[in-house]
């Protein structure tokens, strides 16, 4: 198991009072897997990955990462990451962008400037390597930000909506992309709302639902939970279930 | 180490990348003609003139580069989600160590830029070799760099961007006031025992002091400046720069972001 959270729990104080964003979230994810968190809006899957992060402090529970505790607020150089809505730094260049992200990644280590060649050829962005950022399409930012997770060859991967703001074509490169890092022996941890992408990727999926893991298995034992053959009216029965 | 230099050359590459550097290019050529002037209408003071209305436009270029360049840029990370990207691949305190290091290589660069401007201007307009502005130069980096260590320590508190910079500019105008508060209520003598003006004292250092910095009079008016006082100064940018960029550190570990 690489990544293993117990008990997670995220609570805060708003203008409506104690909100309890997280309620004890169990999660294991083992080497080499792809899982899915799926849920509503609102349904606390980004501040799960927050937590995991370690950019939200929690509650309570904890965090093992190769089973060792992950402290609140350290950077987690292990692992690769993709926050919702991300944009990178539009007055730098691709290849800038992405040799600043690697020269990052490694830390203290040695940089290999060859590693920014292929991140750019890993998300085909080899031709726009020197235009500036504030040029690019959103999809073709969305390539830069998956590039920059790949960035000091992590062992996992974290992504949030990886495909946001992509096009047809776009979606299916960033999911055979994924499936070949899964193929090299990468372990990925995504949230999306695109059922059809996660039905396509994921080994096992969550389903996160006001705060609370309703179910955790694979595509086909929650079909099977709903006697349904479709992702979408599976889901819908299982948060209308839970909404209840 | 080498991650906080990262940062901080990126910073300075973001910032030369942006509009608003060579508008604030085109500010110092317009402040340093604007100079030049005003210098035209005194009557026999054209370097006396020309040396006091450049070191104001010394100081409030520093602190537009301070708000423009040290604080915008990372309230606009945060607002691209490019924040989690940096911080998940290096310690919070790094980052900022790393931004603040970005911000005072543009303040370095707009205020020896000005400086120059200043010191030839000086010269060949006014008639006097005047290298000793870059000492006030020098001390407004120190002044400068210290006010945005006190944005990021803003910044870490989770104060919007507009309210950062309305704090640095109170505590800018209150740094510089610290001192003559203090002269008018030594100066009133009786009302104040020895323990009174020594308190007082300690929390005009305390708040910070950013008349510490300011030897414009004794430049224009030709006086010496004593070096005890400079590296006094120097000395006071590092401890109390250490502190506030600590106590960032601090408040940024302990907050979620």
């Amino acid at each position: 198991m690489i990544l293993e959270v117990n008990s997670l729990n995220k609570q805060y104080m708003s203008k409506e009072g104690k909100v309890h964003a997280l309620k004890n979230l169990d999660l294991q994810v083992e080497k080499g897997e792809i899982l899915g968190l799926l849920g509503p809006n609102g349904a606390g899957k980004t501040t799960a990955v927050k937590l995991i992060m370690g950019f939200l402090h929690p509650s309570g529970g904890d965090i093992r990462l190769a089973g060792q505790v992950l402290k609140p607020s350290d950077p987690r150089m292990q692992i690769g990451y993709l926050p919702e809505s991300f944009r990178p730094n539009p007055n730098l260049s691709v290849k800038e962008y992405l040799t600043f992200q690697c020269r990052l990644a490694h830390g203290n280590g040695r940089f290999v400037p060859e590693e920014v060649n292929t991140l750019l050829s890993l998300v085909g962005m080899e031709r726009f390597k020197d235009r500036r950022i504030s040029n690019l399409s959103k999809g073709m930012g969305q390539r830069v930000g998956l590039a920059q997770a790949f960035a000091g060859d992590p062992s996992m991967l974290i992504l949030d909506e990886p495909t946001s703001g992509l096009d047809p074509l776009g979606k299916g490169d960033v999911i055979q992309l994924l499936l070949d890092m899964k193929a090299g022996g990468k372990t990925i941890f995504f949230c999306s709302h695109i059922l059809s992408e996660v039905e396509r990727l994921c080994d096992r999926i969550g389903i996160l639902n006001e705060g609370e893991i309703q179910f955790m298995g694979t595509v086909g034992s929650f079909f099977e939970k709903w006697q349904v053959n479709n992702l979408e009216q599976a889901f819908r029965q299982e948060v209308l279930c839970g909404q209840s | 180490m080498r991650a906080i230099l990262t940062i901080g050359n990126i910073t300075l590459k973001d910032s030369f990348r942006s509009r608003v550097f060579w508008g604030m290019l085109i500010f110092l050529a317009l402040f340093l003609m604007f100079c030049v002037y005003i210098s035209s209408l005194s009557l026999g003071e054209v370097a006396r003139v020309i040396e006091n209305t450049g070191m104001l436009g010394i100081t409030l270029s520093c602190l537009l580069v301070t708000i423009l360049f040290g604080l915008y840029a990372l309230y606009q990370e945060r607002e691209r989600n490019e924040l989690y990207v940096i911080i998940n691949r290096m310690p919070r305190g790094h980052y900022l160590i790393g931004r603040f290091l970005g911000a005072s290589y543009t303040v370095i660069i707009f205020g020896t830029l000005m400086g120059i401007g200043v010191f030839v201007l000086t010269w060949l307009i006014g008639g006097k070799f005047a290298p000793e502005l870059f000492l006030a130069v020098y001390m407004d980096i120190l002044e400068f760099t210290l006010l945005t260590a006190f944005g990021l320590l803003f910044y870490t508190l989770g104060f919007t961007f507009a309210l950062n910079a309305f704090l640095c500019i109170t505590v800018f105008v209150l740094g510089h006031s610290f001192d003559e508060a203090i002269l008018s209520f030594i100066g009133l003598g009786q009302f104040g025992s020895q323990g009174h003006k020594i308190f007082i004292e300690i929390v005009s250092y305390l708040f910070p002091n950013f008349d510490m910095f300011n030897f414009r009079l004794d430049i224009v008016h030709g006086a010496s400046i004593p070096m005890d006082k400079f590296f006094y100064a120097s000395t006071y940018w590092l401890f109390y720069g250490a502190a506030v960029l600590t106590l960032s550190a601090m408040v940024m570990n302990r907050k979620d972001i």
